[in-house]
């Protein structure tokens, strides 16, 4: 059973390390969870400390994030459950050993709660430590608040459970139906922009405003608290662990207990029979047309099907990319109005070109984000590194195609968000040109470096991304905090755009070079897996 | 060009189609052995190391035009790396090979283009249909529209590979089914040479026993085939040479159509190499 729980746990976080950095990444790991439980705790009890004087408005809305958490935790709960039980990989492993089902599904199952009750608690306790400290609860209440997560948690696993086995499902049809797969995704990703758009106007009514009374409002409160008194199961939770209604326990149990076994009956049954099934479709007869095309051509329209046929790029690159105009244009136009009234006006006197060159700034960072969603060049070969070094194509070419696709097509939809955010007046035609070459050549020096670092992968390990990290994140915040002191110092807006791409083009040159010089070394070296 | 298969599924290839593809290349000088058939395969003096953990000490072998060559030794002795070398996907530290007359260091491009690989495991490109992959093989290696055709018909039907089931992804075939579009791939531009790393992994009988043929047609047809494989009775019965790699070199060759005793005592020679160091 034990050495079961270690398999799932590999299975789940695949790519961990040992030895001293494997120390180091687990003390980063704690401090990042420290430091995340800090902000979290500092965040809410400031939300609090403001509302506290709005009748009902502290617990509606603790209920509120409450609600969010469980929402989020239930749909993680769904893909956890998807890679615990239905793991092709691991299924066609299992099945040679000899290891009794019940074993199998109880080693799943006792992780798969394990998981969901830590990283629970790391969303939830906080929480209660915040409204525990503003409103004086005793050393029980945080002692009862540590069970909340494992008592929500059955409900969540159950709805989880449920699903897990519809969702394989779709997920399994998407595969073999590519431009569906792509069009939900990008409906999916739209449908997550709107609600994202109305928190963040929501946040910009309230830095902008700097006036609490026009969100909580008594409509608005009574609203959340109607919502939330039907949201299952923080509306069972919040009477049972906060309000001290112990009574609500029982009802909890029987409607959470009774999701959860048929959950978990239903996909003691699907694993079984996901097991035994095959899942490839009944073939059909098609006319094939082929057409002599270049190499070049051939090596484009393949990595144009890697990136879009591999349902992680959908999500994270090609999806993105097509609500990238829409999504800059919802955070610089948000930022824009935050630093352009109440307090701020004043600090703006003192820093003339802090709003353009913040939107320059956003400009970069999401560009780059979603850039780098596509930049594992040869992390997505996987078996096929040997292909790449047998065909007769010189790696040059090879190498050039793979960092140029993605990098054209951030460099499109570059164009157009910066045209979006032209015609909607959130920036200056002087910001859209030098944010775009600006962007440009921030974008290039990260691919390259993201080449440089994708062509060391050595012994099945994951990708070292120090160097592109420190390039597409410390950096562009270095610039931002240099160009503020310039502005401070009244150096013009175009002078220090130029700085920008010039300090940009300086310290990625060397890595260009370095990539150009080593890179047939570093391709050879790569390696083929038998 | 014209595949080395049976009469009935010759492709030509049109003087024009040998203009059009001038990126394949032309073969250099010819180097004859004393029987007066063009190495094709030539190794020599092959050195390859893992840090400290030296695997080919100074290699030596010659294979010929027209020839089923085994090349066989236990595990981890250095086949892999030795075909590895030869195929360009690992770089050596001493040694020269060369490739139809071309040098896989000097003019690795020209090479590649002289033969076809396929490796122990199935490396194909898992989110494309099976007939993305072989139209990607082919605008690879510049197959014309009428060879193509022709090319993966034969050898979807030799390899019993159902035509319809190219239009599914990959990921969703078997392993074997995997292992059969490798084999059409890495024949579909009719290369020089075959080299073949442990090919019968994971097919059932009947496709081995049509891989055997093909192999042994392929030879027959002027072209040469590599082979290295475990299954040592495998080669016995198909090859026509065979070398023995030991401690980093080729420590024996058998002609096995000269010497027919050396392809019944094969397994016993190989067993008695290794226990006899």
């Amino acid at each position: 059973m034990l050495t079961l729980l270690i398999k799932d746990f590999r299975l789940m976080f695949s790519g961990g390390r040992g030895g001293v950095k494997g120390v180091f990444k687990a003390l980063l790991s704690l401090l990042f969870v420290a430091f995340f439980i800090g902000i979290e705790i500092f965040l809410f009890s400031a939300i609090l400390k403001k509302i506290e004087n709005y009748s009902n408005a502290p617990i509606a809305f603790m209920m509120l994030f409450l609600v969010i958490i469980s929402a989020f935790m239930t749909v993680s709960g769904v893909f956890q459950a998807k890679k615990l039980f239905f793991n092709e990989q691991d299924i066609n492993q299992l099945a040679n050993h000899p290891v009794e089902n019940s074993k199998m599904i109880l080693s799943k199952l006792i992780f798969l709660v394990a998981i969901h009750y830590l990283t629970s608690l790391l969303f939830e306790y906080p929480i209660f430590i915040a409204y525990g400290g503003i409103f004086k609860r005793s050393v029980w209440f945080y002692y009862t608040a540590l069970f909340y997560p494992l008592v929500a948690s059955i409900f969540e696993l159950g709805i989880a459970l449920l699903l897990v086995y519809p969702v394989w499902m779709l997920l399994q049809y998407l595969k073999k139906h590519v431009l569906l797969e792509f069009i939900l995704s990008v409906v999916l990703l739209f449908a997550l922009v709107i609600p994202y758009s109305s928190v963040l106007n929501t946040f910009v009514g309230l830095v902008t405003n700097n006036e609490l009374s026009l969100i909580f409002t008594e409509e608005s409160i009574a609203g959340i608290t109607n919502f939330v008194e039907v949201a299952l199961p923080v509306n069972f939770l919040v009477d049972i662990f906060v309000l001290n209604k112990t009574a609500s326990l029982f009802p909890y149990l029987g409607i959470a207990g009774g999701i959860f076994f048929f959950g978990l009956t239903i996909t003691i049954f699907t694993f079984h029979r996901v097991r035994n099934i095959t899942t490839n479709s009944k073939p059909k007869t098609v006319k094939y047309e082929y057409k002599k095309r270049s190499q070049i051509y051939g090596l484009i329209k393949k990595e144009c099907i890697l990136l879009t046929k591999n349902p992680d790029y959908i999500f994270s690159f090609s999806g993105l990319l097509l609500v990238q105009p829409f999504l800059l244009y919802l955070i610089v136009s948000a930022m824009n109005a935050i630093f352009s009234s109440g307090s701020f006006l004043y600090y703006m006197t003192l820093f003339p070109n802090f709003v353009a060159l913040m939107d320059v700034f956003l400009v970069i960072m999401i560009t780059l984000i979603i850039n780098s969603g596509a930049n594992q060049y040869i992390a997505i070969e996987e078996r096929t590194i040997k292909n790449l070094k047998t065909i007769p194509v010189s790696y040059k070419t090879q190498l050039m195609i793979k960092m140029m696709i993605p990098y054209s097509l951030s460099a499109f939809f570059l164009l157009i968000s910066v045209l979006v955010l032209l015609i909607g007046k959130a920036v200056t035609p002087i910001t859209a040109f030098f944010s775009i070459l600006l962007t440009l050549v921030v974008v290039f020096v990260f691919d390259v470096i993201s080449l440089r670092e994708e062509l060391n992968i050595r012994h099945g390990k994951p990708r070292s991304s120090y160097l592109s990290t420190v390039f597409s994140y410390v950096l562009p915040f270095a610039y931002i905090a240099l160009v503020m002191f310039l502005s401070y110092n009244g150096v013009s807006l175009p002078m220090m755009y130029l700085m920008g791409i010039l300090l940009f083009a300086v310290l990625g040159l060397p890595q260009v070079l370095k990539v150009r010089r080593r890179a047939g070394d570093w391709f050879m070296e790569l390696e083929a897996i038998n | 060009m014209k595949l080395g298969f049976g009469k009935k599924k010759l492709n030509k290839a049109t003087a024009e189609d040998q203009v059009a593809e001038k990126t394949v290349p032309e073969t250099p000088a010819e180097e004859k052995n004393p029987n007066g058939k063009k190495t094709v395969i030539s190794i020599r003096n092959l050195h390859k190391a893992y840090g400290e953990k030296k695997v080919l000490k100074g290699l030596d072998l010659d294979v010929y035009e027209g020839e089923l060559f085994g090349f066989i030794g236990k595990n981890g002795i250095g086949k892999s790396t030795t075909i590895d070398c030869i195929i360009g996907s690992k770089k050596f530290d001493e040694g020269v090979i060369t490739l139809d007359g071309f040098d896989v260091k000097q003019e690795p491009i020209d090479a590649k283009y002289s033969f076809g690989y396929v490796a122990s495991e199935p490396s194909c490109y898992e989110v494309m249909t099976g007939y993305d992959y072989l139209e990607f093989i082919a605008s690879i290696y510049q197959i014309t529209e009428g060879d193509f055709v022709r090319n993966y018909k034969y050898l979807c039907g030799r390899l019993s590979l159902d035509e319809a089931e190219l239009s599914n992804p990959i990921f969703g075939y078997s392993h074997g089914m995997k292992q059969k579009l490798c084999l059409v791939a890495s024949l579909l531009h009719n290369p020089k040479i075959w080299m073949l790393d442990e090919p019968t992994v994971g097919l059932d009988i009947m496709a081995v026993e049509e891989l055997k043929k093909m192999m042994r047609e392929y030879a027959n047809h002027g072209k040469t085939v590599f082979v290295t494989s475990h299954n040592i009775e495998l080669v016995a019965k198909i090859c026509d040479r065979v070398a023995i790699v030991n401690e980093g070199k080729v420590v024996s060759l058998f002609d096995l159509n000269k010497d027919p005793n050396r392809r019944i005592q094969l397994s016993k020679i190989f067993m008695e190499t290794y226990r006899s160091r």
